[in-house]
């Protein structure tokens, strides 16, 4: 998979099942937090084991045990519908469990994995040609079970990139130009232009606009308000007004065995201490303490019963300064940058549980730079010399400038007041400023109306794009929301969209990752939390380090035997 | 009674038409958030923006909203929901059971334990019994009720590692045991500081009436004293009560909202919650006018049941 043979070879039907033989417990936590707020973690692995997808590791009696049970999951939030294109949280669980996809790209290795698709050629950089493996949707009126054509993927991601109600990226919008269906198993994808991310989880690898529904249902999208039928490991069972979700094992599902789990439910539970309590009463089979001392309470109350994964998380808390007026000299950024203490953010706002995060967080390994290689860039924390940049740009220190952050939120709040201690330290006066979401979002952070800083911790992206997209002169047809216009930078994030080689466009990524620090750009990366997913040891088969496709597994089961 | 009756429903559409333009605008004021920035969210494109906001025709002139909103209103037809774009009414619906039956057993908690506790520290004023009731209904009105609530899902898990039922709603014809299980400890804590109220209101109301010659009267011609008490002394101090009890079902209809939030049930608190919090305009003004229609009829329900209770009250 290399320059223009991306993805040219043939993929074996063992390959794609391995591709497809990936774990993670915790479906709902992650669908239900997703993107949708940055308080929640998700499970978000951290190591990139090999190019291989990993399998659930067997246990000695495993072959003996009946795999089987029903997983009980938390869910965080009531949805406002169960249609995937008209709500987020919806199209993410429903894009992990009941939908089918062509491919999907874990973080960690950043290589796609065949799901559906049987065979792919992308000789031509605007043409993809997929086969497809042969799959049946559920059997549910009116579908009845049929065998998943062509003309289904066609319909289903012709219809989702116009959805209004769902995020769909630029690549949806402007880069897919249409899809060909010439016979039920050839699926021919046209796009306008050059992309190497075509195949990333927020492209043609989303969990949410990717997913596969029959054609009826593609051209009538408000079927789905009242009845889902997928052709993913499970299919919909029922719910209650947007909660409490149950979906059971598809009988028909394509590898032969799988899904080992006869189902799961999902159990609203909102507040945090009413999770932890459902966890203790196994009434929910996994959570993810919101900090270390609950993680040890609940380690302590129950020992080796529970297991618990530690996983850095790609929502990184970030400072965002100004590139212009006072703050247009870099050596003023340069300042800025240098009063940071991340072991503080981290020892303060995670009881020491968090690692330094740079642009690209450290779970996305082969884009990241590492600790080391940031340490003198990045990292350096270095009050005396932060203080004589100031003094020789002739900063005005007797001004108050502002930090905007979102409340409500301890955490929010908590990394503002550090921020500002910090700052202090080098004479800069920081006035904190609460504001609700849709003000900070649309005026402050949109309309760039700050003359300091704004602080907030971003969404936990499954693609490295969406982070070196913050220097881009242009986010989202609105001007850099911090005013730091550089073309060489613009340019240089353009260019690696068009490299095609796996390698040298990681390469491309990190260079523009120091070309940042290099110009000083006002965008301050502090920390990645960890969070800590505490299950109970009967949940088998679970496999972490996949990031938000880690969740396509058919090979978790409950033994409590 | 029935021209009073009639008078007072005469002003329930004024009210009604009052709170309905004052939520639809208040919600589009300038200093409102806007629902299509939140629902796009963070990296959303100004081009998905202006998709999406033209279709729940937010992009229409704020006159244009109106008119057109009245118009569905006048139609019975309350809109769609922003964000599942389902009906809202429909979706009102489906939770009103729910919500219900947490007010009904709220309310009938508070008024089943108020009264009865207001009733025996009235009777037996000044004993170890009255001191410790009085004491209970000083300690019930001083601990807010979220704070019972989450002890009751924490304390147990401590204790027990058991988890009270949460998150679910199960019909009472469909399981009643699973449906008391999961309704009757919440409400019941929800009930404890309506209920420490109604005791003081009753206990001093009733001694009151006690003081009355009337009640020296039905004593002294015979009657037996759970007849007096319960027949003369009660219905004689109901009326205070009664309005008590009107003014309850408001704050318990509150406090169920608090309650959906705390046990995770998806109520119409929830779904104003939700709502609230995502602007979802069409909800939030359609579930404030509900609300101030059903708080406006307890009002009046409460108003013309003092004639029932006293003969005497008449309506002119």
């Amino acid at each position: 998979m290399n320059g223009h043979n991306y993805w040219t070879r043939r993929v074996s039907r063992r390959q794609a099942l391995a591709g497809a033989a990936t774990a993670g417990i915790g479906t709902a936590a992650f669908a239900v937090a997703g993107c949708g707020d940055d308080d929640e973690e998700t499970p978000t692995p951290t190591t990139a084991p090999t190019g291989e997808t990993p399998a659930a590791s067997p246990t000695q009696a495993e072959a003996q045990i009946n795999k089987d049970g029903i997983l009980k999951s938390r869910q965080t939030a009531p949805y406002s519908t169960i249609n995937p294109w008209k709500g987020l949280d919806s199209g993410l669980l429903w894009g992990f469990t009941i939908f089918d996809h062509l491919w999907a790209t874990p973080r960690d290795t950043g290589k796609p994995e065949p799901f559906l698709a049987d065979t792919i050629e992308h000789a031509d950089p605007l043409k993809i040609v997929v086969t497809l493996k042969e799959s049946y949707f559920h059997d549910m009126a009116p579908i009845n079970g049929r065998l998943v054509k062509a003309s289904d993927v066609k319909a289903s991601w012709e219809a989702a990139a116009v959805q209004s109600a769902i995020s769909a990226s630029n690549w949806w919008r402007n880069i897919l130009e249409g899809l060909d269906a010439p016979d039920d198993r050839t699926v021919i994808i046209r796009m306008k232009a050059v992309d190497a991310w075509t195949y990333s989880s927020t492209n043609s690898a989303s969990a949410v606009v990717s997913s596969i529904v029959p054609e009826e249902m593609a051209k009538n999208p408000d079927s789905m308000d009242r009845e889902l039928i997928g052709s993913g490991r499970y299919q919909f069972l029922s719910h209650e007004n947007g909660t409490n979700f149950k979906v059971r094992r598809h009988p028909k599902w394509r590898n032969e065995g799988e899904p080992y789990l006869a189902g799961i439910d999902y159990r609203l539970i909102q507040e945090q201490a009413q999770a932890l309590a459902a966890f203790s009463a196994k009434e929910i089979d996994s959570v993810i303490p919101a900090n270390r001392l609950e993680r040890e309470q609940l380690v302590q109350r129950h020992g080796n019963e529970v297991v618990v994964d530690n996983d850095v998380s790609t929502a990184s808390w970030i400072l965002l300064g100004r590139g212009d007026g006072i703050w247009a000299d870099a050596r003023v950024r340069q300042a800025v940058g240098l009063a940071l203490d991340r072991k503080e953010f981290i020892d303060l706002m995670s009881f020491g549980d968090g690692v330094p995060a740079g642009p690209v967080p450290p779970p996305f390994t082969a884009y990241a730079l590492t600790e080391e290689q940031m340490k003198d860039t990045f990292f350096k924390h270095d009050i005396d010399q932060a203080k004589a940049l100031l003094a020789e740009a002739g900063f005005d220190t007797s001004k108050e400038y502002q930090l905007k952050y979102i409340v409500p939120g301890d955490n929010r709040a908590q990394m503002a007041q550090i921020s500002q201690a910090q700052l202090a330290k080098i004479g800069i006066k920081v006035k904190l400023i609460g504001e609700d979401l849709g003000t900070w979002l649309q005026q402050s952070l949109y309309g760039s109306q700050y003359d300091g800083f704004v602080g907030f911790q971003n969404l936990a992206y499954d693609d490295p794009t969406s982070y070196i997209g913050f220097y881009s002169k242009e986010i989202g047809g609105r001007q850099n929301w911090a005013h730091f216009f550089d073309d060489e930078l613009d340019q240089a994030i353009k260019d690696q969209k068009t490299i095609l080689d796996d390698d040298l466009r990681a390469e491309a990524v990190k260079d523009i990752q120091r070309k940042a620090f290099a110009k000083q750009a006002p965008l301050w990366f502090l920390f990645s939390p960890v969070t800590q997913t505490t299950t109970w040891s009967y949940v088998k088969g679970r496999i972490t380090g996949r990031g938000s496709y880690g969740l396509h597994n058919g090979r978790v089961y409950i033994d409590k035997s | 009674m029935r021209q009073y009756a009639l008078r007072r429903l005469a002003y329930l559409p004024l009210i009604a038409a009052f709170v309905a333009i004052l939520t639809f605008f208040v919600l589009r004021s300038p200093w409102s958030q806007d629902p299509v920035t939140l629902m796009v969210g963070m990296g959303g494109s100004v081009e998905q923006e202006e998709a999406l906001r033209e279709d729940l025709g937010l992009d229409d002139p704020l006159v244009v909203q109106f008119g057109r909103w009245l118009g569905d209103l006048a139609r019975l037809d309350f809109g769609e929901t922003f964000r599942g774009r389902q009906p809202v009414w429909d979706e009102v619906v489906e939770r009103m059971p729910v919500t219900f039956e947490i007010l009904f057993l709220s309310v009938f908690f508070s008024a089943t334990i108020g009264i009865t506790l207001g009733v025996i520290t009235a009777t037996r004023q000044n004993t170890l019994l009255d001191y410790a009731f009085r004491g209970l209904a000083v300690f019930g009105q001083s601990i807010p009720d979220f704070f019972l609530l989450v002890l009751l899902i924490v304390l147990p898990s401590i204790w027990w590692n058991y988890s009270p039922p949460v998150g679910g709603h199960v019909s009472i014809f469909q399981d009643p045991w699973e449906n008391l299980r999961l309704y009757v400890p919440p409400t019941l804590l929800l009930a404890v500081g309506g209920s420490a109220g109604m005791m003081r209101l009753v206990r001093s109301t009733m001694l009151e009436v006690m003081r009355q010659d009337y009640m020296r009267t039905a004593a002294a011609k015979g009657l037996p004293n759970r007849s007096v008490v319960w027949s003369h002394a009660l219905r004689n101090s109901m009326i205070p009560i009664v309005t008590y009890l009107g003014n309850q079902v408001t704050v318990l209809f509150f406090g169920a909202l608090i309650l959906e939030q705390i046990f995770s049930i998806n109520g119409i608190g929830q779904f104003l919650f939700i709502s609230v919090s995502t602007f979802d305009f069409p909800v939030v003004q359609f579930l404030v006018l509900y609300t101030a229609l059903i708080v406006i009829t307890i009002n009046i329900l409460v108003d013309l049941s003092y004639a029932v209770i006293d003969p005497r009250v008449r309506y002119r």
